[in-house]
């Protein structure tokens, strides 16, 4: 029987480390002899090539198609479903909802310009960015909405967020404040920007940077105030009528404007909160002990899918995504 | 079927025709006459098998989604080739960039933006390393199957087939340098290949 290890070639190491089970010894002794000539080295690369066409080989002949085309053809339905712009039937139809968006929308313009000239912002399950007619600007989360009234803007600036959540930028001046109301609450601008938040019973304010006052006006005698600076916040409580305060504001308030995340020890599960509030991501644990891992991470305008790497990078975990859903497991 | 004495491209462009029409069974006969190639092409890249399938789903549903668009009826096969690495080199990069620690690697692909098939030489390389196994003595062939096919290790193929572990290493080594010699008609691509593919391998690897 032929036996290569004496024409001087370590077959054995180079079985062994394709196997993965070289000891360190063994790992230098192969490194010696691969160091040794080219020749050496072109001969293991060969061998190895030939190890990984036996692998290709292995994938190409038991890849499962009818398993993969069944994943697939779910896509290609889902695309089918979905009207087709131009096919002819569906264009009529098309235009009549353009046409009466259009109507629609142009009478809502009018009306609103000669009856009180409020001009009102709504998102449904977008965020947009307004700049408002004295440079501020606005951002505005899904399912928001704000109002103010052209004419009188530039006497008197002042913006009413009807629903949802804002985050205003606001290009201050001493001689013309800033107000947002909600209600019986105003809030003040003394300084730059902060983020306002209507939830089903709270009013929420975090200040980015400057200073801004809280107040509740109601009744008018006894008036709460609070002046808030940078990353503290403020809760208006509307059962209770009162308002509390909180020198540091949660970490990621204003992430969903700014897409930054900052972590220090948090549980996946609270990351994926965020991730689901930010980008709509949705997340499956395979094992609940996973959503305890703690994170430490600072995401910088990051897609979904770059922060799922990341989190699979820095804690080990193996993230797969299927049908739009992240599912992680160890 | 008459068609299936065509010659692979024009059965290609029947089938591309048909898809411009969303005919769904053109595709799908399209699909699983390119899955298994593109897999391999994709996998020999990205080296995790999951992340090959998506590349080639992504690949395939761009076709039945734009295929009217898509001005490729005579060149289908270089395109889904090229589509594919060009794909997985992304991934590749991707990966890359998430790791701060291998900003400065560049992928220098060395793709040549021709109209060759890669898949077409990578099968071709493949059926024809089948066909040197094939060609192994039957004792050989079984062991270089179990240690590569089945991952079993050298010790418990010895065990299953009641022979002595320095059998095993013999076989696998007349069994590894018969294949080595019959493939290597185009040794030096595929070399060149398989070296940045290791290199691209650990990258991909590599637990941060």
């Amino acid at each position: 029987m032929e036996n290569y290890q004496q024409d001087n070639i370590p077959y054995h190491l180079i079985l062994d480390e394709m196997e993965r089970v070289l000891s360190p010894a063994e790992a230098i002794a192969l490194e010696q002899w691969k160091d040794a000539s080219p020749e050496n080295l072109t001969f293991y690369n060969t061998v190895r090539n030939a190890g990984d066409r036996l692998t290709l080989l292995n994938l190409y002949k038991t890849a499962d198609v009818d398993n993969a085309w069944s994943r697939m053809s779910a896509s290609v339905q889902r695309e089918q479903e979905q009207p087709q712009v131009g096919r002819k039937g569906n264009l009529l139809l098309l235009f009549g909802a353009l046409a009466a968006a259009v109507i629609t929308g142009v009478s809502i313009i009018l009306f609103n310009w000669f009856s009180t000239g409020e001009t009102i912002y709504h998102t449904a399950n977008e965020r947009r960015q307004i700049v408002l007619p004295d440079g501020s600007h606005v951002f505005l989360n899904e399912r928001s909405a704000i109002s103010y009234i052209r004419r009188s803007f530039h006497q008197k600036r002042q913006v009413k967020l009807l629903e949802g959540e804002a985050y205003f930028e606001v290009v201050h001046d001493d001689k013309n404040e800033f107000l947002v109301e909600l209600g019986a609450i105003v809030v003040r601008d003394i300084g730059t920007s902060f983020d306002i938040k209507i939830d089903t019973g709270n009013i929420q304010v975090i200040v980015n940077d400057g200073a801004v006052s809280m107040e509740h006006q109601q009744p008018a005698a006894n008036l709460q105030k609070v002046v808030l600076t940078a990353n503290q916040m403020a809760l208006f409580n509307r059962n209770t009528k009162s308002i509390s305060y909180d020198a540091a504001a949660p970490l990621n308030y204003k992430a969903w404007q700014d897409k930054k995340l900052r972590y220090v020890q948090t549980p996946l599960s609270m990351v994926c909160r965020d991730l689901n509030r930010i980008y709509g991501t949705r997340v499956v644990f395979q094992d609940t002990a996973l959503a305890e891992k703690k994170l430490n991470a600072y995401l910088n305008q990051k897609t979904e899918d770059q922060i799922m790497h990341i989190i699979a990078a820095s804690l080990q975990l193996k993230i797969v995504k299927k049908d739009s859903t992240f599912i992680i497991s160890r | 079927m008459s068609s299936l004495c065509m010659p692979d491209q024009d059965k290609d462009k029947e089938l591309f025709a048909a898809i411009c029409q969303k005919d769904q069974k053109a595709f799908e006969q399209l699909y699983r006459t390119h899955y298994r190639r593109l897999l391999v092409l994709a996998y020999q890249y990205v080296r995790n098998e999951e992340t090959a399938e998506e590349i080639v789903n992504d690949v395939l549903l761009k076709i039945w989604m734009e295929a009217p668009r898509l001005n490729i009826a005579h060149s289908l096969r270089p395109y889904l080739s090229r589509s594919v690495v060009n794909r997985s080199l992304n991934v590749i990069r991707q990966e890359n960039r998430l790791s701060a620690k291998f900003t400065q690697y560049q992928v220098n692909s060395g793709i040549p933006d021709s109209d060759e098939d890669e898949a077409a030489a990578l099968e071709e390389q493949l059926l024809q390393l089948e066909k040197a196994l094939e060609g192994l003595p039957p004792q050989c062939k079984k062991i270089l199957l179990m240690s590569k096919f089945e991952k079993c290790k050298q010790q418990e193929i010895a065990e299953r087939l009641n022979v002595s572990i320095k059998t095993v290493k013999n076989q696998l080594t007349i069994g590894y340098e018969k294949i080595r010699k019959a493939i290597s008609g185009n040794v030096a691509f595929s070399i060149i290949f398989f070296i940045a593919t290791i290199i691209l391998g650990l990258f991909y690897e590599m637990p941060v």
